[in-house]
C-alpha cells in the first residue's frame, strides 16, 4: 500500500471513528501516564527553598513552609499595565483598592468595586515571600526591599509571593500556568486575561530544541518553534522501526551530533551513521509532516501514534465525566454528553485581584451568566453535581457550595450542593448547548470569557482560535 | 439522461462559446478535473448599501455605540458602582431586553436598494431592488445594520471581519462536481466542506494564488458539509436553496458556528476565481453568539456597534419562522463573497497537487 501523508490522513479518519466510540481515548492518556513527573534542571536554591511536584503546573518552587512561590511579572492591558517591574519593588501592599482602574476598555476607570466593605489588600491575598535580614542572593534569587524595609525574594528579578488561597504543600490554586509555555516572556500570555500570578519552578530539563507547554490536560512536549512531538507504538525502546515510507509522514527530531548533555529520561539514537534521533523515556520523536504548522496535532488521527507529555493533569472522574467531538476539537463533558466550562475572572482593581473563586465576589459573574439573577445564573450555567466523590484527585475535588450565594456552603448547610470542582473551582455546562459537542458558550462574557466569562474545557484544542 | 441533456446545452450555446473564454471540462490546462473544480472562499464582506455621507438611507445619522450610550446612562455627575453601570451594561449584552429603549435610540436603514439575493421567489414590500435592478432581494439586515457604522463600507471592522476567513477554523472550500462547461452547465452541484489548509498566496502574503491544494476536514468539518444543486448560466452560477452552516471562529478563540436557512449563492465563475454573494436566513441567535456578543464590547466600540441595540433591531425585522415551531428565529442577509480556485482532495483520494494549471494572481483587496 503506498504509505503517504494523504493515505495517513485517510487512516487517521478511520482512527477517529474507532476513537469516537471509545468514551474515554483522551482520558484514558492522561491516566496511563498519570504517575510521571517531569524532570527539572537543578539550580542553586536560598536555605528552606524546595521544589515540589505539583500535578497540576509540574515541579514548583515553595518557601520553607511548603506555600508555593508566585510572581507577578507586569502586563500591559488595554489602557495600561500593572504587575511588578523586573528588579524593582513589590507594588502589591497594604492599600485596599476601592475602584477600578479602568484598565479595560470601554469602561472609564472611577467605578466603585463590588467588594469595598470586605476588600482585602493586595498584601493579604498574596503576602510576601519576606527573607531574613542576613539572606544572600544566590543564582537567580536575589533580594529586594520592599517599601516598608523589609526584604522579599526575587527569581529572575520578579519578586515573589504566597497565595492565602493555597491551603496544602504545593498547591496551586492561587494561580496556573496553564496556557504558558516554559520559554514564554514574563507577563504572557498576553491578550485581554489579568495580569496574572504565576507559579514559578526550575526550567524543565529538556535539550535546546524543545519547550513544555501547560494545558488542561498536562504538561506537553513540543519543540521550542511550537511544532507537535510525536511517539510511535511501533518502534521498541530507543530504537526507531519508523523506516522506508513511514518517513514521508514522519520526520525524526534529529539531535545533535556533539554536544549532547546527559539527561535523565532522555536518550540519542543513532539510525544512520550520523544521523541522530532524540528518545524520550525511551521513545523515538518525531513530528507529523501533514500537521504543517506550529499547534496543530493532525498526527494524533494517526493510529498508533500519540503526542508526548512531561506529565499529566489528573484526569476528571470517569463517572461524572466523559469527552466529546466538536467542530472545534475534543471537550470534556458532562455523564449525559454537554460540554463543561471554566469560568475565568479578574477584577479591573490595580491589584487585579481574582473573582473565579467561590471565595471571591459573585457579582461579576452573575452578570454575565444571569443578568445579575443567581437563579437565573444557575439555569444559564449550570454546576455539574457530583453523584459521589469518587475519583476525586489532586485536581478534580467536591465542593459544596451555597446555591443562593455562589460561596462555599457553611458546615452542615442543609440546602449545599456538592459540586465538581477543577483547582478548588466549579466548572458548569450551559443550558443552549442541545446536543453532544455543542459549544455555543465558548468565550461567553467580557473580553472573550478571559476576563469575566466561560471557556470549553478542552482535551484536544484543535484550532486554538486559529 | 442527464449527460445528454449536458451535450445538448453545449450544442446549443456553442455560438456563445466562440465570443467567450472557453473552459472545457477534463482537458488541457483546465483546473476543471473529473467534471470538478474547486475554491476556497478568500474574502466575505458583508453585503450592506450605503452612501458616503449617509444622509439617503440614515436620515437620523448613524448610530451610538458602547462608548456613547455609557455616556448617555451613566453621566460624570455622579459616583457609579461598577455593578449598577459596567455589569449592567454586559449583563445587556448576554441579557438583552427585548422591549425599545427610549434613552438607546437606534436607526434603521431607509435604503430602498441593497445587495442580496431573492431568497423566497416572491417580491415582498420590504424586499429590495439590488442596484442591478433586480428585484425582491432579501436581505432584512440592511434594514437592522444600515446605520451602524461597524457594518458600513468605511468600516474599520469589515476588514477585521473579512481577517476572520483566514483562520484554520473558518476555510470554507466549495467544490462544484458534475461540471461539463463553466459558462453553461444546467445541472451542477455545490458542496461546501471546510478546508485544511491555508489559501495558497504569493511570497509576500498579500495576493492569493488559484492552483493550490485543500484537503477537507472529515475529522471534525463534518457538520459544515451541505450539498447545493445549481446551474451555470453565462458563466453565472446559482443555487437552490439549502440549509448552511457556516464555521465562525472569531476574536479571542470565540467559537459560534452560524446556520443560515435556505441559504443560496451566485457566483460569477472563472477558471481562477469565483466572486458574488452569499445570501440565506441566518439564524439570529447564531450571528448573535458568533458576531455581536461573540465580540468583546471593547471591540464593537471600534464599529459604534451596541450588541443589545443590534440584536434588537434584528429580532424586530426578522423574517424567517422556525418551520416546526413558527417562532421567527432568522433574517434574511447577503455576504459578498470572493474565492480562489483549488483542487479539493477528499480523504478517499491519493491525490498529490495538481500541475495542471498555471497559478494566477488575486490581488487581496476589498471587493
Amino acid at each position: 500500500m503506498r504509505y503517504d501523508w494523504y493515505t495517513a490522513r485517510v487512516i487517521g479518519v478511520l482512527a477517529a471513528a474507532v476513537c469516537a466510540m471509545s468514551a474515554h481515548g483522551a482520558l484514558a492518556q492522561s491516566q496511563k501516564g498519570a504517575a510521571q513527573m517531569e524532570h527539572y534542571v537543578r539550580e542553586p536554591t536560598p536555605p528552606g527553598i524546595k521544589v515540589f511536584p505539583s500535578k497540576l503546573d509540574g515541579p514548583v518552587y515553595t518557601d520553607a513552609n511548603g506555600r508555593t512561590l508566585y510572581q507577578w511579572p507586569r502586563k500591559e492591558l488595554r489602557n495600561g499595565g500593572t504587575g511588578d517591574m523586573k528588579g524593582a519593588a513589590s507594588i502589591c501592599d497594604t492599600t485596599v483598592s476601592t475602584e477600578n482602574l479602568g484598565l479595560m476598555s470601554p469602561y472609564p476607570a472611577g467605578l466603585t468595586l463590588p467588594d469595598v466593605a470586605t476588600r482585602k489588600s493586595c498584601e493579604a491575598m498574596w503576602p510576601p515571600a519576606l527573607a531574613a535580614a542576613d539572606a544572600k542572593p544566590v543564582g537567580k534569587w536575589s533580594l529586594i526591599k520592599r517599601k516598608d524595609g523589609r526584604n522579599q525574594w526575587a527569581y529572575d528579578g520578579f519578586v515573589l509571593y504566597t497565595s492565602v488561597m493555597d491551603k496544602k504543600p504545593g498547591d496551586t490554586i492561587g494561580g496556573t500556568n496553564n496556557g504558558r509555555r516554559s520559554n514564554d516572556p514574563p507577563g504572557s500570555p498576553g491578550g485581554d486575561s489579568p495580569v496574572a500570578r504565576v507559579p514559578i519552578g526550575p526550567s524543565p530539563d529538556v535539550p535546546g530544541q524543545f519547550i513544555v507547554d501547560q494545558s488542561l490536560v498536562g504538561r506537553q512536549l513540543v519543540l521550542s518553534n511550537g511544532f507537535i512531538v510525536y511517539a510511535w507504538d511501533g518502534d521498541k525502546p530507543n530504537k526507531s522501526n519508523c523506516v522506508g515510507e513511514c518517513l514521508k509522514a514522519w520526520q525524526p527530531v534529529l539531535a545533535p551530533e556533539i554536544g549532547v548533555n546527559v539527561r535523565e529520561e532522555w536518550s540519542v539514537i543513532e539510525r544512520a551513521p550520523g544521523v541522530k534521533q532524540w528518545a524520550y523515556r525511551g521513545r523515538p520523536l518525531y513530528t507529523y509532516i501533514p500537521d504543517g504548522s506550529p499547534g496543530v496535532q493532525h498526527g494524533l488521527d494517526v493510529p498508533g501514534w500519540s503526542t508526548v507529555y512531561t506529565q499529566y493533569t489528573p484526569s476528571a472522574p470517569a463517572g461524572d465525566f466523559t469527552q466529546q467531538e466538536t467542530a472545534a476539537g475534543i471537550t470534556l463533558a458532562d455523564s449525559k454528553g454537554k460540554t463543561i466550562y471554566i469560568y475565568n475572572c479578574g477584577d479591573d482593581a490595580a491589584d487585579q485581584l481574582a473573582c473565579d473563586h467561590p471565595d471571591t465576589p459573585q457579582e461579576y459573574r452573575y452578570a454575565v451568566c444571569g443578568g445579575g439573577d443567581p437563579v437565573r445564573c444557575a439555569q444559564t450555567f449550570p454546576y455539574v453535581i457530583a453523584t459521589n466523590t469518587k475519583g476525586a484527585n489532586e485536581a478534580w475535588t467536591v465542593m459544596a457550595i451555597d446555591p443562593a450565594t455562589g460561596h462555599r456552603a457553611k458546615a452542615g448547610q442543609a440546602d449545599a450542593i456538592n459540586v465538581w470542582a477543577f483547582r478548588d473551582r466549579p466548572v458548569f455546562t450551559f443550558v443552549r448547548d442541545d446536543r453532544p459537542g455543542s459549544i455555543r458558550a465558548q468565550s461567553w462574557g467580557e473580553f472573550y470569557g478571559q476576563r469575566n466569562g466561560y471557556k470549553v474545557f478542552f482535551l484536544r484544542e484543535e484550532f486554538q482560535g486559529r | 439522461m442527464k449527460h445528454q441533456t449536458k451535450l445538448l446545452t453545449l450544442a446549443l450555446t456553442s455560438a456563445s462559446a466562440l465570443s467567450a473564454p472557453v473552459f472545457a471540462a477534463d482537458g488541457g490546462t483546465s483546473p476543471v478535473q473529473d467534471r470538478r473544480i474547486g475554491y476556497v472562499m478568500t474574502s466575505e464582506y458583508k453585503a450592506i448599501w450605503d452612501t458616503p455621507d449617509g444622509k439617503a438611507e440614515c436620515p437620523q445619522g448613524i448610530n451610538n455605540g458602547p462608548r456613547e450610550e455609557f455616556k448617555i446612562l451613566y453621566p460624570d455627575d455622579k459616583k457609579w458602582t461598577i455593578l449598577e453601570s459596567q455589569l449592567e451594561r454586559e449583563s445587556e449584552v448576554w441579557f438583552p431586553k427585548l422591549t425599545a429603549q427610549p434613552k438607546l435610540p437606534y436607526y434603521e436603514s431607509v435604503a430602498k436598494t441593497s445587495f442580496g439575493i431573492d431568497l423566497n421567489d416572491k417580491v415582498d414590500d420590504n424586499d429590495y431592488t439590488d442596484p442591478d435592478g433586480n428585484k425582491g432581494i432579501d436581505n432584512q439586515t440592511q434594514r437592522a445594520w444600515g446605520c451602524t457604522a461597524n457594518y458600513r463600507s468605511t468600516s474599520y471592522n469589515l476588514g477585521a471581519f473579512n481577517n476572520w476567513r483566514k483562520y484554520s477554523y473558518n476555510i470554507i472550500v466549495i467544490e462544484l462536481t458534475d461540471v461539463d462547461d463553466l459558462i453553461n452547465d444546467p445541472d451542477v452541484t455545490l458542496t461546501t466542506y471546510r478546508g485544511m489548509d491555508k489559501p495558497m498566496t504569493d511570497a509576500t502574503g498579500a495576493t492569493y494564488l488559484s492552483g493550490g491544494t485543500q484537503r477537507v476536514d472529515m475529522r471534525f468539518g463534518k457538520s459544515f458539509i451541505q450539498k447545493f444543486k445549481g446551474k451555470i448560466v453565462d458563466g453565472v452560477l446559482t443555487t437552490e436553496g439549502a440549509d448552511y452552516t457556516m464555521p465562525s471562529a472569531g476574536n479571542g478563540s470565540s467559537v459560534a458556528d452560524v446556520r443560515y436557512y435556505g441559504a443560496r449563492w451566485r457566483l460569477a465563475l472563472t477558471p481562477d476565481r469565483a466572486q458574488g454573494i452569499l445570501g440565506g436566513y441566518m439564524d439570529i441567535n447564531d450571528w448573535n453568539a458568533a458576531a455581536n456578543q461573540g465580540r468583546s464590547t471593547h471591540h464593537q466600540a471600534y464599529g459604534q456597534a451596541a450588541t443589545p441595540s443590534i440584536y434588537r433591531a434584528m429580532i424586530k425585522n426578522a423574517d424567517y419562522a422556525d418551520p416546526k415551531t413558527g417562532a421567527m428565529i432568522g433574517i434574511s442577509t447577503a455576504f459578498k463573497v470572493g474565492l480562489t480556485q483549488v483542487f479539493v482532495t477528499h480523504p478517499d483520494m491519493a491525490v498529490s497537487a495538481n500541475t495542471a494549471a498555471p497559478a494566477t494572481a488575486t490581488s487581496i483587496s476589498r471587493d
